[in-house]
């Protein structure tokens, strides 16, 4: 089990106002450690559920997760202590990640304080933390408050704060959608550098392919709380299989005056009263749906290539 | 600073408010100085006891039916008021922070049981139970401190925890959690320091509630006699027949420093509303 | 033709440290029948500048001077009333959020037939008649007219927002971050219905935007607004493919591809100038890699579609922007 973290029919469940909603069906995914998982697809379709169930921010319904060969599904007190120090997470909102009355040296402090690192190794893990992410030196940034500062360095602090236990898995949760377009390249290169230089596991949430395209080498595709494709990220953009994968990867635009403008090969909008009962969740939206697609849903199978699809279609390809 | 200033200039309640606190205070700090007899001691006018003498130059605003000096009584009543209210206010705000924090933060039964605790005690009427409360206690300020405090806590724990609900879904809030605090240390080093204000707030509505719970209660005879407050001075005042023998200058003193320093409480709490939650006023 | 025509625009906002020059002297044409993409980073000036046409600025901003020739008119010339008739009827405005369009306590069809009715003048049934017509024209169904907002979802509000900006026929739509909220396949169906109708109705519309691929997808012209002014504009497949601005160059590399052609991805170190009492100079200098002594000191002017002393030599600052050491990324 090289796997950092893996996990096994993840289903997560909430009941609002007498309503079951089905937020995330029987997901499984495994992460090894130097490796980035992307998570994509609109949002509803359960990926941010899913990362914070893999963070134990949320109580999955059903499944199992397991991180560096423990079972930690139901993990409380002195041990799941011990794994929040080793998953963290990077916000997508850096305006809001930060306490605002805090300093932005108490903040860093917190993590350190909170999985007892003596106090006389502080100083020192924050200064290398604060060079990390480029904030140097760090005694010009530790008085100031999150006020003070710009979202690409408030970004930059919060991932700081997230390296300093030590992390084995980093999620990050579409982490620049907040950001101004010239800082973003900065922090995209920051947290692949950590992963690279750390070793680290790495999830990243996002609804920009073209940002997964960047930083993972394997993307899974969301649908209405399932995965219906997985792959390397290259072959998956380039090559997909899944009608709905098809649609995302046309819907990206390019930076190119030069571009493909067809019509996208999609029906109908996402809120467009999902399915319920046998079948594929994404029959009414495809265009090549036919009578087996509502009849039975498509397990999510072997393709080859290190691929899985979740379609009827693909036993013809 | 400046911008003090300006809040100051466009809340004329919340600055009338605080210059009748000004006054009260320094009422309180310096009795000795400022009051011109003892409020206790049986004074003399041409060898005969002092009785219903009229405002003059030695004493201020006339003397009581025992030959109390009625100016000097006010300024040292000045004193329990502040104690009253202030201790009121403190315990309202300790125990309706406490209790907001936690139904909001944790949810679930402590919620529950926190808000149903809550309802009950707004249903019941003030005075009346604050009445009922004395009578089963002993009297004195004590009593009404603990009494005030017991019925006056569920409005800041209910705002608290309204507040507390929204502070919870904050980004910041989870990455406390992330990085390993325990709830306990989310709830008092991370979202308490936010509440505070609003809790001081409500602080300041209670000591306005506090005074005239202790004035009243001082009136019907639940309080200690043995203070000098402005709720035993209007009972003195009663007793011996004040009104009816035409002694405005007994009665009318403490009923409008216990009117004053209530409506000064609910002035500050106006004006550091808008403060507070800008959106909500105009300005 | 030109249907719009912008000379030393300038937007000013009061704030307690002084007078921030948010839109500092805009020289800007828009042609009629074409979509042109005003684009550049939170702060430039870009929202600020279409609002500012629109009339719909915050209390603190006002409008400090320049010119804004529309259809033959200044509108800073008119009257407020006719400049609040030019731009009822003739230029329309679709907010990033269509929630901030809806009214959440009306149904759709009484939101639109106010619009047409009151301010164009329809009859009942004539207006009944054009509104559901317009909902056909963005791709939604009639009879959704009868429902609330809420019942809508993000990409339907905005749809429907754009079918109430386009009821009174005008010559100019601005759009503000109109798809920056949405799901990617939602965005793409809300670009293709804008596209779709301004070919159709022949209209001009100014799209504000972060996102230069947006830009490349959906507008014929680009404006690269920097610190309060622009920086660049043309065509925008000469923008695009062949910037002369190094901030253009530096923003070009900044965004990830998804079939990955962009490479390595390049942040632009530090932050734009405050614009309270700006130094003269260019404003992009402090963070240019391309800089010279010239640059801090004198200001370029927009000429020929750029704002650079060193245009001249864009193909050979082009071929040094695409490498990573110029920008100073380790």
């Amino acid at each position: 089990m090289s796997a950092v973290i893996s996990a096994e029919n993840l289903e997560k469940t909430f009941h609002v106002g007498g309503r079951t909603v089905h937020a995330v069906r029987g997901v499984s995914l495994a992460v090894s450690a130097g490796e980035a998982l992307g998570i994509v697809g609109e949002s509803g379709c359960g990926k941010t559920t899913t990362a914070r169930m893999l963070l134990r921010l949320e109580d999955p319904t059903a499944g199992r997760i397991t991180f560096e060969g423990t079972d930690i599904t139901a993990t409380r007190g002195a041990a799941l202590l011990a794994f929040r120090a080793k998953a963290q997470l990077v916000f997508q909102n850096p305006f809001d990640a930060l306490n605002p009355r805090f300093t932005i040296g108490r903040s860093l402090a917190e993590p350190l304080r909170n999985f007892g690192v003596a106090k006389s190794e502080h100083e020192a893990r924050i200064a290398a933390a604060m060079a990390r992410v480029r904030l140097t030196p760090a005694a010009d940034w530790l008085d100031r408050h999150p006020h003070e500062l710009s979202g690409g360095q408030l970004q930059r602090v919060v991932l700081a704060r997230s390296l300093l236990p030590g992390p084995k898995l980093i999620v990050a949760d579409e982490p620049v959608s907040m950001l101004d377009v010239s800082v973003r390249a900065g922090i995209l290169n920051l947290l692949r550098a950590a992963r690279d230089e750390l070793g680290l596991a790495a999830i990243y949430i996002s609804h920009d392919l073209a940002l997964i395209r960047y930083v993972c080498e394997r993307t899974l595709v969301m649908y209405l709380g399932r995965v219906v494709e997985e792959g390397p990220t290259p072959a998956l953009i380039e090559r997909p299989r899944h009608p709905y994968t098809k649609a995302l990867v046309a819907a990206v635009p390019v930076p190119h005056v030069m571009q493909d403008r067809a019509p996208l090969p999609i029906k109908g909008a996402l809120s467009d009263a999902p399915l319920s009962g046998p079948g594929c969740a994404f029959r009414d939206r495809c265009p090549l749906a036919f009578d087996r697609c509502a009849a039975e849903a498509p397990p999510l199978r072997n393709i080859g290539e290190g691929r899985k699809l979740a379609c009827h279609l693909g036993d013809e390809a | 600073m400046r911008s003090l200033l300006r809040f100051l200039r466009s809340e004329p309640f919340a600055v009338a408010g605080a210059a009748i606190y000004a006054v009260i205070i320094a009422a309180a700090l310096l009795a000795e100085r400022i009051a011109p007899h003892s409020p206790t001691e049986i004074l003399r006018a041409n060898r005969r006891i002092a009785r219903y003498m009229p405002a003059s130059a030695d004493f201020w605003l006339g003397t009581t039916s025992s030959g109390y000096d009625i100016a000097s009584q006010l300024i040292h009543g000045a004193r329990t008021a502040l104690q009253v209210g202030l201790t009121a206010a403190v315990a309202v705000v300790a125990i309706g922070t406490l209790l907001g924090l936690l139904a909001g933060y944790l949810g679930g039964w402590v919620d529950k049981a926190v808000t149903r605790l809550a309802d009950i005690v707004l249903g019941l009427p003030f005075l009346p139970s604050m009445l009922v409360l004395a009578a089963l206690t002993r009297p004195g300020t004590l009593t009404v401190v603990c009494t005030v405090a017991a019925l006056l806590w569920p409005n800041t724990a209910r705002v608290i925890r309204s507040q507390v609900l929204s502070l919870r879904e904050r980004a910041w809030v989870e990455a406390a959690r992330v990085t390993g605090c325990s709830n306990a240390r989310i709830m008092f080093v991370h979202i308490l320091p936010q509440v505070l204000p609003l809790a001081a707030l409500y602080g300041s509505v209670a000591i306005g509630w506090a005074i005239l719970a202790e004035a009243a209660a001082s009136f019907l005879g639940f309080g200690d006699p043995a203070t000098i407050s402005w709720g035993v001075m209007l009972q003195d005042a009663y007793a011996n027949q004040a009104l009816s023998r035409g002694a405005w200058n007994w009665f009318v003193p403490p009923g409008a420093a216990i009117l004053a320093m209530a409506l000064a409480g609910f002035m500050i709490s106006r004006g550091s509303e808008k403060l507070l939650f800008p959106k909500l006023g105009g300005s | 033709m030109t249907l719009l025509q912008l000379r030393d625009f300038q937007v000013h906002y009061a704030s307690r440290a002084g007078i921030v020059r948010a839109v500092d002297g805009v020289d800007l044409d828009v042609p009629a029948g074409s979509i042109t993409g005003l684009v550049g980073e939170s702060g430039c000036g870009k929202s600020t500048l279409g609002r500012g046409l629109m009339g719909v600025l915050p209390d603190a901003a006002r409008i400090a001077g320049g010119s804004a020739v529309f259809e033959g008119r200044d509108l800073l010339g008119l009257s407020a009333r006719a400049r609040r008739d030019v731009r009822w009827r003739r230029m329309s405005f679709i907010p990033q959020t269509a929630m901030n369009a809806l009214d959440p306590v009306l149904r759709l069809r009484a939101q639109m037939l106010e619009v047409l009715i009151e301010r164009g003048g329809l009859g009942r049934a004539a207006a009944s008649a054009r509104a559901e017509e317009l909902f056909r024209m963005v791709g939604l169904d009639p009879a959704r007219l009868a429902d609330y907002p809420h019942q809508f979802s993000g990409g339907m509000r905005q749809r429907a927002s754009i079918a109430l900006a386009l009821a009174l026929d005008p010559a100019l739509v601005i759009a503000d971050e109109p798809v920056t909220a949405l799901d990617v396949i939602v965005q793409r169906q809300v670009l293709d219905v804008m596209r779709d109708l301004q070919a159709r109705l022949g209209l001009a519309m100014i799209l504000v935007t972060h996102d230069m691929a947006v830009v490349a997808y959906a507008c014929d012209r680009v404006a690269v607004m920097y610190a309060g002014r622009i920086v660049e504009s043309g065509l925008a497949a000469d923008v695009l493919e062949r910037p002369r601005h190094p901030y253009t160059m530096g923003l070009t590399h900044a965004f990830p591809d998804v079939h990955g052609g962009t490479g390595e991805l390049v942040p632009i170190d530090g932050a734009p100038p405050v614009l309270i009492n700006p130094k003269p100079g260019c404003r992009f200098a402090p963070r240019c890699p391309f800089a010279q002594p010239r640059c801090h000191t004198e200001t370029p002017v927009l000429e020929a579609g750029v704002a650079c002393f060193r245009a001249a030599e864009a193909p050979a600052l082009r071929a040094a922007a695409a490498l990573p050491a110029t920008w100073g990324a380790g």
